[in-house]
């Protein structure tokens, strides 16, 4: 741990959740605040307000050079990149980078989990942190979900325990690890800012570079990639696996979850006790299981959580049923693999909205699965011409080979709205209608949970 | 030297004595390191065992001139196997319903045997002609060449190493020349070097295990481990059952990093009396080999050994940091089917040997069948002036 001095003069990069958090944390404790966003004082007025208590200075309209001068430490908010002028220029004076979350963890007194991966995270997080809730802690859940911890630390006690979803985009900066760390899965994914593979990977990593050895780090075995990185762990590592008996973590047992430690094996709970749909959950619940375990929790608390778990907003969340047909919001899936993995979870007719912006990333094998399972599907969105394409291709690569072609009909449906409204014009009874654009939102919404938000509302407008 | 009556007629039993040690101590370890992976390791381990057992008794009372006539036709259907395993993969050979389902046969470590056993063959027809590099060394040269390289394919490096140093130390104990020997280690070690500097993943082990004797945080994984395993053990270990490293920071220690366990939870001690084992192990192995007047039971002897102690020597120098890691098992100790019971038979091959030179009306047809094919084997004309057969 660095010693956790306040440096004097702090500058922040954008001014959103993150950046807010640092503003007031910086500011509390005397340091001079310069916040600096590309966006005018007219698009941020909301935040502006919530800080108008304190005495930090803002840049807005740009990120001027001058920032640097006397500046002790640039903080990154999280939809900055490292590779802008301004932070190069900071690299070559010297100047530290940092971010909320090694903010946070440099100080925080109590036992931190930290958890990332390419998908799952967030389901995992807020399942561990239930699960040590569970088990009699007092728990605080955030990092890249909910809100950012480093304005609660002042609350945290060295009992609580504390559970933080990492993103590879803050992981890149930091160098101080979790003690418990988990890494759950490393696919193709933000290739439009990491640039290649290596690059994702190696930010992925500094989440258990610094560990030490009484640390622990929990690993898919069932991902290739994160299986390989046993071999650089510097605490003790431990697997989950929905697929194979691992000799030190947690497993799927046929029906039961196990885990097993130092040679003993301990029955979890039972497959059906989970309320989420989907392998990959089956396997999100195993990590959670070991992760939790690491930190400390009871198996009856591990019980408890996984009986009461129904889920995560907008991943696969049902919104409702009308007319026979369910419809669901899976606006968390921005990548075509998270399309894959929840098109898995249905045995159901689907009618399937897709879209978004895309990262950059290869949409074949969603190609495959949509031609295979899907009855229709609404394109929406900036990436409907690029999806199109490839849709296209493999229905007559398909049809070419003979295989069973679910797919009906595709057609665009220009913005989310007008796909929902095509949606519930062509859904029949016993259909289900799913919302998993497979691109970002942010070519039309804030974020992905404004446009899960969005979708409910337009829903519910649909009356009966 | 000493030379022994060759009708004995009796094996060694120290040398039974000594296997059974190792072979029980090798079975702690490995229920002590399946408690990290998974208990089957331990189970399926005494099968392998027990038919090792029976292979090694029957081996013992089969004439061992018998090996001789078949080295050829063995030798080929090896070279079958891993031509086969190059072209298809390791799983080709796996998780059939054949002995035990989700084992596979691993035609690399059957290689190193039947590769003894051709040579000591070979070496023995030479006699005299063994100095001759056209008609002894290249030829040989050839044979190994061929069978390194197939094991070789299959990223299998360290076996290739302990098969073709296996082979030299063969050369040499058949009284080949030894400024011959020097130069063809020489010439080998240079392109084995150039060998292992092209091949990307064994030049990074390269340059990491040398870098890792002035900066140890450069030491691989695996030996950085089996530090931290052996320094916790001490002089004499936390207990057998007690190590700790085995649970998720040692790698494979129920096969690779066996030795690691031993360590941790035996202590120096522990690995004393390993090492006592496999040294006693080796006097009786080379005394056999040295006191047997017949070249290619004396030669089956040496190779059956040498084989057996330089895999042991390999593992256990990798364990400690004199050799960069390269996947090589610890005989009788790591878990793995095709080595127990090829290591078994081998102990069976020197207990033959030991028994000394087969007589009875069985064995002169033998002798003569082997005559008519001795020519054959490789080429080689008969020594004039000794009238004795092989």
């Amino acid at each position: 741990m660095r010693a956790e001095q306040t440096p004097n003069s702090v500058v922040i990069l954008g001014l959103a959740r993150q950046g807010k958090a640092l503003a007031r944390f910086f500011a509390e404790r005397g340091a001079h605040v310069v916040v600096s966003d590309l966006r005018e004082a007219t698009q941020l007025s909301g935040h502006l307000d919530e800080l108008a208590d304190l005495p930090v200075k803002y840049v807005l309209g740009q990120h001027p050079v001058s920032l640097l001068d006397g500046c002790e430490l640039l903080c990154l908010s999280g939809g900055v990149s490292p590779e802008i002028p301004l932070v190069q220029e900071a690299l070559r004076r010297g100047i530290p980078l940092s971010n909320d979350a090694q903010e946070f963890m440099m100080r925080c007194p109590a036992p931190v989990v930290g958890i990332t991966g390419s998908a799952g995270k967030t389901t995992t997080t807020a399942l561990v942190g239930r699960m040590l809730e569970a088990s009699g802690f007092r728990t605080w859940v955030g990092g890249n979900i909910g809100y950012p911890l480093l304005n609660a630390l002042s609350d945290i006690q060295e009992t609580d325990r504390v559970v933080m979803e990492l993103s590879s985009f803050q992981l890149e900066l930091m160098d101080v690890s979790p003690s418990v760390a988990g890494l759950l899965n490393i696919t193709p994914n933000h290739l439009d800012r990491h640039h290649t593979m290596e690059a994702y990977v190696a930010a992925k990593r500094h989440i258990m570079d610094y560990q030490g050895p009484q640390d622990v780090l929990v690993l898919g075995y069932d991902n290739e990639e994160t299986r390989a990185l046993a071999e650089h762990a510097m605490g003790q590592v431990r697997f989950f696996s929905g697929l194979t008996h691992v000799g030190e973590g947690s497993y799927l047992r046929g029906d039961e979850l196990v885990m097993r430690h130092q040679g003993q094996e301990t029955l979890v709970a039972r497959r059906d006790a989970i309320r989420l749909r989907g392998f990959h959950n089956v396997q999100n619940v195993l990590a959670a299981i070991a992760l939790a375990d690491a930190a400390g929790a009871t198996v009856a608390g591990m019980r408890q959580a996984i009986a009461t778990f129904t889920g995560v907003s907008h991943r696969l969340e049902e919104v409702s049923r009308r007319r026979g047909v369910l419809w669901i919001d899976d606006s968390i899936a921005t990548t075509p693999e998270r399309v894959v993995a929840a098109l898995a979870s249905f045995e159901e007719p689907l009618v399937l909205l897709a879209g978004g912006r895309d990262k950059d990333l290869p949409w074949g094998l969603f190609a495959e699965r949509v031609v295979e399972r899907v009855r229709v599907l609404i394109l929406f969105g900036e990436a409907s011409p690029l999806i199109e394409e490839h849709v296209r291709e493999a229905w007559e690569r398909a049809e070419a080979v003979g295989k069973r072609i679910a797919m009906e009909r595709m057609l665009r449906g220009g913005d989310l709205q007008n796909a929902v409204t095509l949606a519930s014009e062509l859904a029949r009874p016993g259909d289900v209608v799913l919302l998993s654009p497979g691109g970002t939102s942010f070519d039309a919404f804030r974020d992905f949970a404004e446009r899960g938000d969005c979708f409910k509302r337009w829903v519910a407008a649909l009356g009966d | 030297m000493e030379r022994h009556r060759d009708d004995t007629g009796s094996v060694d039993r120290l040398l039974i004595l000594v296997t059974v040690l190792i072979v029980a101590f090798g079975v702690l370890a490995l229920f002590s390191a399946s408690f990290a992976v998974g208990d089957d390791f331990w189970r399926k381990q005494i099968l392998w065992i027990s038919i090792g057992a029976l292979a090694a008794v029957l081996v013992t009372h089969i004439p061992y001139s018998v090996w001789a006539k078949v080295a050829l036709p063995l030798l080929g259907v090896t070279l079958v196997m891993l031509l086969i395993t190059v072209l298809f993969g390791d799983k080709v050979w796996g998780a059939r319903r054949g002995l035990v389902a989700g084992s596979s046969i691993q035609p690399g470590v059957l290689a190193r045997l039947i590769t003894v056993i051709y040579i000591a063959a070979w070496l023995a027809s030479k006699g005299e002609e063994l100095n001759q590099v056209r008609t002894a060394l290249i030829p040989f040269g050839v044979i190994i060449g061929v069978t390194a390289v197939l094991v070789m394919a299959q990223k299998d490096l360290s076996t290739a190493f302990l098969l073709i140093g296996t082979g030299l130390l063969m050369f040499f104990f058949a009284g080949g020349d030894p400024l011959q020997i020097f130069f063809t280690v020489i010439i080998g070690t240079v392109g084995g070097g150039a060998v292992a500097m092209l091949l990307p993943y064994s030049r990074e082990r390269l340059a990491d295990w040398v870098a890792s004797f002035s900066d140890p945080t450069k030491m691989p994984y695996q030996v950085w481990r089996a530090f931290q395993a052996i320094s916790h053990g001490g002089v004499t270990g936390t207990g057998l059952g007690r190590g700790v490293l085995k649970f998720g920071y040692l790698p494979v220690p129920h096969t690779d990093s066996i030795f690691a366990v031993i360590a941790e939870e035996a202590g120096l001690l522990g690995c004393l009396i390993v090492l006592g084992l496999f040294a006693v192990f080796a006097w009786r192995g080379y005394r056999i080999a040295l006191s047997t007047a017949n070249p290619f039971g004396s030669l089956i002897a040496f190779g059956v050994t040498t084989m057996i102690i330089s895999e042991a020597a390999l593992n256990i120098a990798v364990m400690v940091g004199l050799f960069p890691p390269t996947g090589t098992a610890l005989p009788f100790f790591s878990y793995g089917g095709t080595g127990m019971v090829v290591n078994l038979v081998g102990l069976g091959l020197l207990l033959s040997v030991s028994r000394g030179r087969p007589r009875g009306v069985w064995d002169e047809a033998l002798d003569r069948w082997w005559r008519n094919w001795r020519t054959r084997l490789s080429g080689a004309r008969r020594r004039p002036g000794l009238g004795r057969s092989l």
